[in-house]
């Protein structure tokens, strides 16, 4: 009994550690945006861009792609039940206020986050971190605000992006190739729709940029020593995200809607 | 006026995790200090506790008169960015060209995203034949490439204090006469250099001093001198 006491409080003290570690480690970036240096701007400035047109841009493909799909199917699958309740409520609360968010949040984790912590692994085992700072270089400054910066606005671009196709691309969708009746479902959601769902989406994808970069890069400074250590970097920092992104997207709904 | 001074410092190896005894060390300008070890680990960890990438268990460093703080490794930066490092710890980002790795320092602290390299670096990559790799990635480069750009990159820095492992390996043997030439005129405009080297006759050439590295002790011999 005592053993398995024991073992739960190591496992609360480590969780409880690591969530330190992240907080600070979010708070250290957090504050080189708000008071940034002087030297490095321009760089900072471009690998920003760079890295918002890696997440952004490249990924608007697969996110319409994918948009258009689960749009298509959710509005299919809830037009059956159009004649007991409103299709419009249904659609509001499933894409703005969760869906979106974290199905943005989730392809961002699978196409960027990984590639994140598998780069900054690669830097750290390569040396390139101690050349960075032999060069008079603020790893924290050039490596992590972009990416944070990137990342972040990277998913909040792409939620909307994500909720308007779902909506109207899966509408459009449905309406040419089923023969479904939807009526006046897209007026509906215009009227469901409040300002508070807009503000919790962006809350939300704003928490999950910060929460997936922060966790993406601590996994990647952690690795150390030895290459075979990346593979087990991208995997933990992308359940552990994944995860994240998921109690995060729980919290809110609960501070919001109970 | 001392170009580095370290005093009681001791630091862990990074491999062993064993701490190396404490030990006093100063470099003026123009000094030249070459390592005597049987272990090049122990070399390793010496140049990146003096390039301030260990940080010590106790002691003080002072570069150029200026104690360095190590309780955050921002306050390092300015002293880390006048230190040339040529080890087989050095590397270039792996993601940028040869070109913009050697620019990178210019980017950095100018704003400026300029691809014309100055004369100086024209003239060391001339030096090293690297004209025709400038828009190569790292990954594309021999090993030899690879350690010619690195030795640009540092020497270009203009450093107060370089320190260099292997410098036959890194400049190569096809170099090394001319790479010896620029290093005297680098020595005679107050650079100091602290290095390991199998080569006797650069040893006996440059090296005013030796560091004998045994068993987790460093102590200074001055050449044709008593031990310190």
């Amino acid at each position: 009994m005592q053993t398995i006491i024991g073992a739960i409080g190591r496992r609360t003290l480590h969780a409880l550690n690591q969530l330190a570690t992240l907080l600070t480690f979010a708070y250290q970036i957090l504050r080189i945006i708000v008071l940034p240096p002087k030297k490095g701007i321009s760089l900072v400035r471009r690998i920003t861009l760079e890295q918002i047109y890696f997440t952004a841009v490249q990924s608007l493909p697969i996110i319409i792609l994918f948009a258009l799909l689960i749009g298509s199917m959710i509005i299919i699958q809830f037009s059956r039940l159009s004649g007991q309740s409103p299709l419009g409520n249904y659609i509001v609360l499933i894409f703005i206020r969760d869906l979106g968010p974290t199905l943005t949040a989730l392809l961002i984790i699978l196409r960027s986050a990984t590639a994140v912590t598998i780069e900054i692994s690669y830097m750290n085992v390569l040396n390139e971190m101690d050349a960075l700072e032999m060069s008079g270089l603020d790893p924290l400054w050039v490596v992590c605000v972009p990416r944070l910066v990137g990342i972040t606005s990277a998913i909040l671009c792409l939620f909307i992006v994500f909720d308007i196709t779902a909506i109207v691309g899966g509408y459009a969708v449905v309406w040419l190739v089923t023969y479904i009746n939807l009526g006046d479902n897209l007026f509906q959601i215009a009227k469901t729709l409040s300002a508070a769902d807009i503000i919790v989406g962006i809350i939300k994808a704003v928490l999950f940029g910060i929460t997936i970069t922060v966790i993406c890069l601590h996994h990647g400074f952690k690795t150390k020593q030895h290459i075979t250590q990346i593979p087990v970097a991208a995997s933990k920092a992308s359940v552990q995200c994944l995860g994240s992104c998921l109690v995060i997207s729980a919290v809110i709904s609960v501070l919001f809607y109970l | 006026m001392k170009r580095i001074e370290l005093t009681d410092y001791s630091f862990n190896s990074n491999k062993t995790g064993r701490p190396f005894q404490p030990f006093n060390f100063s470099m003026v300008p123009g000094d030249v200090a070459s390592i005597s070890t049987d272990s090049a680990d122990d070399a390793l960890d010496l140049f990146k506790a003096l390039a301030t990438l260990i940080h010590p268990l106790q002691g003080e460093y002072r570069y150029r008169e200026i104690k360095l703080d190590f309780s955050n490794y921002r306050n390092l930066l300015d002293a880390k960015k006048k230190i040339g490092f040529i080890t087989s710890h050095s590397a270039l980002i792996s993601n940028l060209t040869v070109r913009e790795n050697l620019l990178l320092m210019n980017a950095y602290f100018t704003n400026s995203f300029s691809r014309q390299l100055n004369q100086r670096t024209q003239e060391l990559c001339r030096l090293f034949s690297l004209e025709n790799k400038l828009e190569l990635r790292p990954a594309a480069l021999t090993d030899h490439d690879y350690r010619f750009v690195v030795t640009v990159k540092e020497l270009i820095k203009k450093p107060g204090l370089l320190l260099m492992e292997y410098p036959e390996k890194f400049v190569g043997i096809m170099n090394f006469e001319l790479f010896n030439t620029l290093l005297s005129g680098m020595l005679s405009s107050g650079m100091c250099v602290v290095f390991l080297s199998e080569y006797k006759d650069f040893i006996e050439t440059f090296s005013k001093r030796e560091l004998v590295i045994s068993k987790g002790t460093i102590q200074e011999i001055r050449v044709g001198g008593s031990t310190g």
